[in-house]
């Protein structure tokens, strides 16, 4: 199942060649230039005195695997529902609805993954960040999880909405929230202290925030993470059996 | 003969709708079978319940004698189902789409390659392969979604409106291919075309607002219900008493008139003479004789005017 999803995103890749090539390559320059300069100008260096182009490194990786998963568990789980298109069809297939959101998640995440490598390059290149292969094996790790997070949680949206304004409204409040609401780009300090202690709670948080606990001491949160897989399983469910009521299965 | 499709005391609600109601019959293996009746009369939502593509409320469909709900993963393997509307991928070409589906049904390449030389060349479709789906006519998605439903070999295929969007010849190709693999396969379809569905059947299901209401060969179901010829005599003047005189012979059967033309129905042609003789003295301009078909089974049943 994954073999015919993984081919039916490339036919897609070739059939779309230059929009796809220009996004991928447009998208993560255009993040660098209007989120990470002009704020490396403002910030300079992070609460722990990291410069501020260092230290956003990994929540531009992060932002960039978020905006990269979007449009592929949109397309799939919202625009060719409501459209009617080829989703019954596939639902029709011989797999369980968690199987599906599966295969259409991991995916999704192989591309982003691949997007995120390439900014990654980039940013290196134009930063000069030098990181270990620790590093980034690691970082690799958290960003994995984060997409399943982050690709479940898209899901939850693209299955549960069938208007297209409500769609557009939440996912632009989602995208403020990812961007803004989880350090990627502003420290949680910088917030008032109340909203520090509620965005510390966020799970979405928790593998970027495992990621910087390892990159500083060096330790591994395993509870956080096992928090973070128990709620991707829950998240798995929960989706797989909100597609089969949409679908009335 | 062995049962390809079972059901058993099916129902399905819809917003507290009954729209299909204690449905049990069964489709024979290899049978070609049509489902007939009015709009919203729950033939397409019967299809979605056979396709697994809906469940119903209560009672169990059966395929090859598993049932739907519990061996869905087995069941899937043995449907191919193809929907009313498009649901092709728009941004893939013909070919993709229906790769795609053979890749989902892990069917192998050289398989995949061979039945896509097979049914394109029966549908004529080879030239659109490399079109994207959202750029060809609907009779085009139309074949290309029968070719991606056969792809997987399904034992039965379901099909709603199997020829809707679709040009003369196209029609025939499509009807020509049916029949060429019904016996190896069971079909099962939903048409509004009566003349397509009185040239390809092995049965008839007549609905009615969730019901069978017939069942059965257009033929026997003409003669168990309806065994009638239908007449027309155009007169050159058909005045009342006239038109008394001619419904009062006991062997016509519904009469009634339109200006001038006296139409009536009757068990044998030999009516029709009844009706001559009585008439012989008078003008006629035109005469009409036809047997009935699906058309008038239906109107009559239909119409809530049974014709005796």
């Amino acid at each position: 199942m994954i073999n015919a999803f993984l081919k039916r995103r490339l036919w897609l890749w070739k059939n779309k060649l230059v929009p796809s090539i220009f996004l991928f390559f447009f998208m993560p320059v255009v993040l660098f230039l209007m989120v990470s300069v002009p704020l490396k100008n403002i910030i300079q260096y992070s609460i722990s005195g990291i410069a501020y182009d260092i230290w956003v490194f990994p929540g531009l990786i992060f932002i960039v695997g978020s905006i990269a998963l979007y449009p592929i568990i949109y397309r799939e789980f919202f625009d060719l529902r409501v459209h009617k298109k080829v989703l019954i069809n596939i639902a029709l297939a011989p797999y369980s609805k968690s199987q599906l959101v599966y295969g259409s998640l991991v995916v999704g995440i192989i591309e982003a993954i691949i997007m995120t490598l390439f900014a990654g390059f980039l940013y290196t290149y134009i930063v000069s960040i030098h990181m270990n292969l620790l590093h980034i094996a690691f970082l690799l790790l958290c960003l994995i999880i984060y997409l399943f997070l982050m690709g479940n949680i898209y899901i939850l949206l693209s299955i549960s909405i069938d208007a297209i304004t409500t769609m557009i409204l939440t996912s632009f409040l989602l995208f403020i929230f990812i961007i803004f609401g989880n350090a990627f780009l502003i420290e949680l300090p910088f917030f008032p202290p109340m909203i520090e202690t509620l965005l510390k709670f966020n799970p979405v948080s928790y593998p970027f925030r495992c990621y910087q606990i390892f990159i500083s001491t060096g330790a591994i949160d395993w509870f956080s993470f096992t928090i973070q897989i128990f709620i991707i399983y829950i998240l798995f469910l929960l989706n797989g059996f909100l597609l089969k009521t949409k679908l009335r299965q | 003969m062995e049962a390809s499709i079972t059901l058993k005391k099916v129902g399905k609600l819809i917003d507290n709708k009954t729209i299909l109601a204690g449905l049990t019959f069964g489709v024979e293996r290899g049978s070609l079978v049509a489902i007939v009746g009015v709009n919203d009369s729950g033939k397409s939502i019967l299809l979605k319940l056979l396709s697994g593509y809906e469940n119903p409320d209560y009672g169990q469909v059966f395929i090859h004698g598993l049932d739907i709900k519990k061996r869905r993963t087995e069941t899937r393997a043995l449907i191919g189902y193809v929907p009313y509307e498009n649901d092709l991928d728009p941004w893939l070409t013909i070919e993709q789409n229906i790769r795609f589906n053979a890749n989902l049904y892990s069917v192998s390449n050289k398989l995949c390659d061979e039945r896509i030389k097979e049914y394109c060349d029966a549908l004529h479709l080879n030239p659109y392969l490399n079109q994207y789906s959202l750029k060809v006519s609907g009779g085009i998605q139309k074949k290309a979604m029968l070719v991606r439903g056969l792809i997987h070999n399904p034992d039965v295929l379901i099909l709603d409106e199997p020829t809707g969007y679709m040009d003369a010849e196209s029609i025939r190709l499509t009807w020509d291919l049916i029949k060429k693999i019904k016996g190896e396969k069971s079909v099962i379809y939903v048409s509004n075309s009566l003349p397509e569905i009185e040239n390809a059947h092995d049965r008839i299901l007549v609905f009615d607002e969730g019901r069978i209401l017939m069942d059965g060969h257009l033929d026997n179901l003409l003669k168990s219900t309806m065994d009638y010829h239908q007449f027309q005599i155009e007169f050159k003047s058909l005045d009342d008493e006239l038109y008394k005189l001619l419904k009062n012979i006991p062997t016509v059967v519904s009469p009634n008139r339109l200006d001038n033309t006296f139409h009536f129905y009757g068990r044998t042609r030999t009516v029709f003479f009844d009706v001559i003789k009585a008439a012989s003295n008078q003008l006629m301009i035109d005469l009409n004789v036809k047997k009935l078909g699906l058309r008038d089974l239906l109107d009559s049943e239909f119409a809530g005017r049974g014709l005796e």
